[in-house]
């Protein structure tokens, strides 16, 4: 028996939301409490990344691919699943076998899986035809003809080892096991799959849709539409596992069959043209899969995310740069590169209200509110708390510490050589204005 | 026998609102006859609404206040509270005679807030937790760590509050069934659609007739079948206690 002992308090348990229980004294009666399958981040690769038309991956992916290294590296225990999406021109089934290439191919440089790019190489699906790339052409003909393999391999590899490198320039891999199906499947269940058009971001109005069925404003269409082809990495809740059997997603190179049994009751309005243009995250209704669609939601995407800047100072002042920084948010731990300017910017879900940036070993919580107004004693004082002059609670009142802090900031403005008053007045101007500059808002 | 009318608060159930009164037993309360038109109401007599009117027998002066001895000591009237889980994984299946951490947080005699624990616990071998706490628990978490073989399965942290499971047939009570068995159904109170779509979610999952699918609040007919559906896989309703309109 568990009798409660002294110490703690209401609210002691940090994390995700709580679940509402009833006790009972009845044998068989209880509570089900299931782990939901639910991602804790995002990372999404744009359709130029691609050869047009195409599943090869282009050089420029490289920039796009360290961030997602970063973002992984960061959740060592949260496994990943690749999502590929199409636009939805044309047929159904090709799509989803195009988005499903994709998907392959992100996988196999992640997990440097060289047969699986050779395979896209060698079996040609309709546009989706390596050998029309000028780059991957080169990486492969001649070498991959019969009895000349180990060359192509070797190629592709290089190629590989290129374009997946970390923000330090060093290759790096992702093991199978760090995926959702931990790599069991040869043919990738769980780990990546394509879900051709049935989960576009935007859905043209009729009007659009009307304009774009004419030949001559196919290229107009196929722009508008790129929005929509795209390769989605969820990383998943740590140490989540599934049961690859019960994974409702058919692999990347099997037919819609599968997705039309998940598909919502209203798929059909979700998909078709309406009197305007609809897109998530606004709308929330584009996505026909019920999976997919539980899944988006449940990440957040459909709340407006927030982007949120910071400019990391040493403890002398000076700018951090060309580092790397982190930003605690909920389960997820979101990596941002610091730039020459000393910026880090993150994007978190609208709703999150706390958060704990990380930079080297220290630690600083960060409440996510909206700044006062530097016209206000509070405004004044939240700015020389971030940029590390006030220690003291922000209270909008104006006591010897703020009057202290505002001295120091103003007297440190004179060393770098910007003649102010040293007032120690929060409302003087010419401290307002200097303290929006050094804090960048 | 005399009673009083309590009105049910957020977190009351009849275990604890029978042991503030003085009974160890909240059947006595449950079996009354003044209760007839609650029982007809509610299912589960710890899953009430807030507003909900339970008529509490009067007790006589408790015997201990009578005593001619010095000693005066406050006895907790009510029995420890049962908590009784199944804990399923992201698969659905059992989380299996797995070792993990649970802490609970309560009120003591006193009235003090008080936590205790990790203690280790192992689940049986059908995911079940059955957990005894003294006082009035409030809130708990039981945290299943990853195992990290290679053939290793989830980990998974359930954070639980006492108390604040609702009918199943209320909306907030619906929410939590649903949301307690990895359904996401909208995290605020007021969000229909997402409540809606993960009603579509359960009724697939579960076969309910196409008849009677869809989320009907207004029509409690409709809703029935997904309702004790929702309470019976949840694991609150046990056989012949459907609700019936």
């Amino acid at each position: 028996m568990l009798d409660p002992v002294a110490g703690g308090s209401v609210g002691a348990f940090p994390g995700s939301r709580a679940l509402s229980i009833a006790p009972t004294d009845v044998d068989q009666e209880h509570n089900t409490l299931r782990a939901p399958l639910r991602p804790i981040a995002s990372w999404e690769l744009a359709d130029h990344h691609f050869a047009f038309d195409s599943s090869f991956i282009l050089p420029s992916m490289t920039e796009d691919l360290a961030e997602l290294v970063m973002l992984v590296r960061a959740n060592p225990e949260s496994p990943l699943a690749i999502f590929g999406h199409a636009d939805p021109t044309g047929d159904a089934g090709y799509n989803k076998l195009l988005s499903g290439r994709r998907a392959t191919a992100l996988f196999a440089v992640l997990t440097r899986r060289v047969d699986l790019w050779t395979q896209l190489f060698q079996n040609p699906m309709g546009r989706d035809d390596w050998k029309k790339d000028d780059l991957a052409g080169r990486l492969m003909r001649g070498v991959v003809e019969p009895g000349g393999t180990s060359p192509a391999l070797t190629l592709f590899q290089r190629y590989m080892d290129a374009i997946a490198v970390d923000q330090d320039r060093a290759a790096f891999t992702v093991a199978p096991a760090s995926f959702l199906g931990r790599g069991a499947d040869p043919k990738g269940r769980g780990d990546f799959q394509g879900c051709g058009e049935f989960n576009p971001l935007r859905v043209f109005s009729i009007a659009e849709a009307t304009t774009f069925r004419s030949p001559a404003n196919k290229e107009a269409r196929d722009e508008a539409n790129a929005v929509n082809r795209r390769v989605t990495v969820f990383l998943f809740s740590r140490g989540t596992r599934i049961d690859l059997a019960a994974w409702p997603c058919p692999r990347a190179g099997e037919g819609i069959g599968r997705c039309q049994k998940r598909l919502w009751s209203d798929a059909g309005v979700r998909r078709a043209n309406a009197a305007r243009r609809r897109e998530q995250p606004a709308d929330r209704d584009t996505f026909a899969c019920r999976f997919y669609d539980r899944l988006n939601e449940a990440v957040g995407h459909h709340q407006a995310i927030r982007q949120l800047t910071f400019r990391v100072l040493d403890e002398f002042g000076d700018l951090v740069v060309d580092t790397v920084v982190f930003l605690k948010v909920g389960e997820a731990t979101l990596p941002a590169k610091v730039g020459g300017d000393g910026l880090a910017t993150f994007r978190v879900p609208a709703d999150a209200t706390e958060a704990v940036l990380q930079i080297g070993r220290d630690q600083i919580d960060v409440d996510i509110a909206p700044l006062p107004p530097v016209t206000t004693v509070a405004g004044v004082q939240q700015r020389l708390f971030n940029l590390g002059f006030l220690a003291g609670a922000i209270d909008g009142a104006a006591g010897p510490r703020t009057r202290e802090a505002i001295i120091a900031f103003q007297e440190e403005v004179n060393e770098d050589g910007v003649a102010i008053p040293v007032s120690g007045d929060p409302a003087d101007p010419a401290l307002q204005r200097e303290l929006v500059r050094a804090h960048g808002s | 026998m005399s009673t009083r009318d309590h009105v049910v608060a957020v977190g009351e159930y009849l275990a604890l609102i029978a042991a503030r009164s003085g009974f160890r037993d909240y059947r006595v309360i449950w079996n009354d006859p003044a209760n007839a038109a609650l029982r007809r109401k509610r299912t589960n007599p710890q899953s009430l609404a807030p507003g909900d009117l339970v008529k509490v027998p009067v007790l006589e002066e408790p015997a201990f206040a009578r005593a001619t001895d010095q000693v005066h000591r406050i006895v907790a009237a009510g029995g420890p509270i049962l908590l009784h889980f199944r804990l399923d994984d992201q698969s659905r299946k059992p989380f299996a005679t797995r070792a993990g951490k649970l802490t609970v947080g309560g009120r003591n005699a006193t009235g003090a807030f008080v936590v205790r624990g990790p203690i280790d616990r192992t689940t049986g071998g059908d995911g079940e937790l059955d957990v005894t706490v003294g006082g009035e628990p409030v809130e708990g978490e039981f945290v299943i760590a990853p195992t990290t073989a290679a053939d290793g399965s989830s980990g998974a942290t359930f954070r639980f509050l006492v108390g604040q499971l609702e009918p199943v047939d209320t909306p907030r009570g619906m929410r939590a069934r649903l949301t307690n068995l990895g359904y996401f159904a909208g995290a605020s109170d007021d969000d229909d659609d997402q409540l809606a779509w993960a009603f579509e979610e359960f009724q697939c999952d579960e076969k309910i007739p196409k008849k009677q699918r869809g989320f009907t609040p207004g029509d409690r007919k409709k809703m029935l079948p997904t309702w004790n559906a929702l309470a019976k896989r949840h694991g609150d309703m046990l056989p012949g206690e459907e609700l019936t309109e």
